[in-house]
């Protein structure tokens, strides 16, 4: 299947890691990917600032890179909550366009040809975040679980928390920086009790989010993107 | 709290750590029984359709209701007062009082003489002022706000508690309770609890007789029958309401329900998820027909509030609290950031929207819109959507517009958008010196740039293993 790629924004600059890995996977489940040039931010920061006239004239220019593309894969629940549950109503003459947006998990999660993922052997024990936009906004809980569990190796331990926020929520990260950190050590401190290996999240925001404060508290334990963990192992060059 | 109602107010209070770990104790306990009872999915939103279909049709019959109400508390010896704002509700209750000739009154847990500020009000008119709900009363001794709702001084220990009695009202702490030092063993501080609520309650007894009159919220008014439901644990609201001689109910006007049958299906969902008990101890109906009764009706905004479509159904919280549980925000900030008689997703949007955005206008902002709380909320308000669009509401800086203006302005121009990120890459310690960078590294670490973008390996990857370039050609650029 062709699929094109929807590489947020700060994937592309900050986490391009993330990004390769979503490449590997479609590409070892047989998929063609396609990477539409020029994409840049979908306008979520500015419409969570209660900005939403910023927001759609970015959002416009990046879900135009999409025109003509059926499938539309990107590896952010949150980036994807934004083009297919606000833009369609700030840009309602592309709202088809938008509805074709689709989360990586989520896509994976209805593909009945995916099953298990065998260049994924992955060792270790880990904890799974699946971001609050993917979770609650997109209605996707199930399909991440899954998918982890299908990883050979890999120990996926249940957390009290484990529906709850990490607190990075967008601007709201550095308008309350303290609240969102604190948000987010709890949301960690079972993990870190537990001594796990990594956190595996949905969403590359969460990702962000949760790397700095365990870099902060020099913690063992790691983030990945689920991208990451599936995808078959990066090549070294 | 001198910065009440900023995001300010909500840093200083996550930069405590014993206070949210005290908020998180508090309400993990109500939400794990509530899940217990009744959990989260098809069967409780069915429910919660219900519940909503219920408040949605009595804000929209809301003129009738209240004509009918007043009509049938009328008829049973009873009077209705309407109070335009906070001065006139406060206003007529002094009145009644006086003309009562009260000198003591009692008062069970109202969340509306919150928001009217009734209590210094009455204290300063020379009322004495007794709150009668536990947790209202450990924080009237201590001067505060309530910090929740349902449970207003959940942001405390047994040990603040034992501490606050010691110094308010001369009760020696519980035996065996250390108050400084590392904490007792849990099941002293159990007993301690059980002790120093038992002597609250032998305070209060006094209390109840000397009252000359009450006050008292209410959680519903029924107007087919022109009752009064408050519903309670502790039965101090019965004993107020049937012992002074006269009482005074202080209500929003949006609490009107058309019958008892709707009060059947909102009944559960209040109390469950509010803290987790399937029933309320104690659901009292009250008419005027045993004691003489004044209801005052309050609008502070909330008939206007009605006219919005957009905001409206805020009014249709049943104030149960859940929102406030299972909001991240609340359990590491507590409620009194929030600088009003409502606290969690629900203040965040109640204060703006009744006391208007220039004096709460930071509020919308504090919430990382996870949406854990439109998943609880009994009534199904889209608590994080309606944040979201109070913020579009707010007004913003010139800087902050400034900045999200030049953000837009590279985001749809990709080469300078690419300029931005190569000079990141360049020179990485710029992004500490931003404010946002600033702000970011007060707990986190920053991440370190890539060597290359996402997009510069694509391109490169592309060129060398496929050479018929022409092939993604032409549906890309």
């Amino acid at each position: 299947m062709r699929i094109a790629l929807f590489v947020p924004c700060f994937v592309n600059h900050a986490l391009p890691q993330v990004g390769r890995a979503t490449v590997r996977l479609l590409e070892a489940l047989g998929h063609q990917v396609v990477v539409p040039r020029n994409q840049t931010c979908c306008g979520q920061p500015a419409f969570n600032t209660g900005l939403p006239q910023e927001a759609a004239a970015v959002g416009k220019t990046l879900v135009e890179r999409f025109q003509g593309e059926e499938v539309i894969v990107a590896p952010s629940g949150s980036c994807v909550a934004m083009v297919r549950r606000e833009l369609p109503r700030l840009l309602p003459e592309l709202a088809p366009l938008c509805n074709r947006f689709r989360e990586l998990t989520e896509f994976l999660g209805k593909d009945p040809g995916v099953k298990d993922f065998p260049f994924a052997p992955f060792r270790g024990r880990a904890a799974l975040h699946v971001g609050c936009h993917l979770l609650r906004g997109l209605g996707v809980e199930r399909e991440p679980l899954e998918l982890l569990r299908s990883v050979e190796g890999l120990q996926v331990v249940p957390l009290e928390a484990d529906r709850y926020c990490c607190g990075f929520g967008g601007t709201f990260s550095v308008k309350a920086p303290r609240l969102s950190t604190a948000i987010g050590e709890t949301r960690l401190a079972q993990a870190l009790r537990l001594d796990l290996d990594w956190i595996v999240t949905t969403d590359p925001s969460c990702m962000l989010h949760m790397e700095g404060i365990l870099a902060r508290k020099r913690a063992r334990t790691r983030v990945l993107h689920i991208a990451q963990v599936l995808a078959p192992k990066e090549e070294e060059r | 709290m001198k910065d009440e109602g900023t995001l300010q107010a909500f840093e200083a209070a996550a930069s405590d750590p014993s206070l949210g770990e005290k908020v998180r104790r508090a309400v993990e306990r109500s939400v794990a029984k509530m899940s217990a009872h009744l959990p989260l999915g098809p069967e409780r939103d069915a429910l919660r359709d219900k519940a909503r279909a219920v408040r949605m049709e009595a804000l929209e019959e809301l003129p009738e209701l209240l004509e009918r109400f007043t009509a049938n508390i009328e008829a049973a010896g009873g009077r209705v007062h309407r109070a335009r704002n906070s001065r006139e509700a406060r206003e007529t209750i002094l009145r009644i009082l006086r003309e009562e000739g009260a000198r003591i009154v009692v008062k069970s847990k109202s969340m509306t003489t919150e928001e009217i500020g009734l209590n210094p009000f009455l204290e300063e008119a020379g009322l004495e002022v007794i709150e009668t709900d536990l947790g209202e009363l450990i924080v009237q001794l201590r001067g505060e706000r309530p910090s929740h709702i349902t449970a207003p001084a959940l942001h405390l220990s047994v040990e603040d508690i034992a501490r606050t009695f010691r110094d308010e009202l001369g009760i020696p702490p519980p035996e065996g309770l250390v108050l400084e030092g590392p904490p007792s063993p849990e099941e002293v501080r159990m007993r301690a609890a059980r002790e120093l609520s038992l002597a609250a309650r032998r305070h209060l007894a006094e209390k109840f007789l000397q009252g000359d009159a009450a006050v008292t919220g209410a959680n519903f008014l029924l107007a087919d029958c022109g009752a009064v439901v408050i519903v309670e644990n502790e039965n101090n609201a019965r004993l107020c309401t049937s012992l002074p001689r006269r009482q005074i109910v202080l209500a929003g006007v949006e609490k009107l329900l058309p019958s008892r049958a709707a009060l059947g299906t909102l009944l559960p969902l209040l109390t469950v998820t509010a803290t987790g008990q399937p029933a309320a101890g104690v659901v009292n109906l009250l008419t005027p027909r045993y004691t003489p009764m004044d209801v005052v009706l309050l609008d502070n905004g909330r008939l206007a509030l009605r006219e919005d479509p957009l905001f409206r159904e805020v009014l249709a919280c049943i104030r149960c609290g859940g929102c406030m549980n299972i909001c991240p925000v609340y359990r590491h900030a507590g409620g009194h950031p929030y600088g009003g008689a409502y606290a969690g997703p629900i203040g965040a949007l109640l204060r703006p929207l009744l006391e208007g955005l220039d004096r709460a206008g930071e509020l919308p902002f504090a919430s990382s819109l996870c949406g854990a709380c439109s998943e609880i909320c009994p009534v199904r308000i889209p608590l994080d959507r309606l944040l979201l669009e109070l913020r579009a509401r707010a007004r913003h800086g010139l800087l902050e517009k400034a900045a999200f203006r030049a953000w837009a302005f590279a985001a749809e121009r990709p080469a300078l958008f690419r300029l931005a990120a190569a000079v990141w890459r360049k020179f990485p310690f710029l992004a500490a010196l931003t404010p946002p960078g600033r702000a970011w590294k007060k707990g986190r670490e920053l991440p370190r740039p890539p060597r290359e973008s996402f997009e510069a390996w694509w391109e490169k990857r592309k060129d060398r293993e496929d050479p018929r370039k022409e092939r993604d050609r032409g549906t890309e650029g």
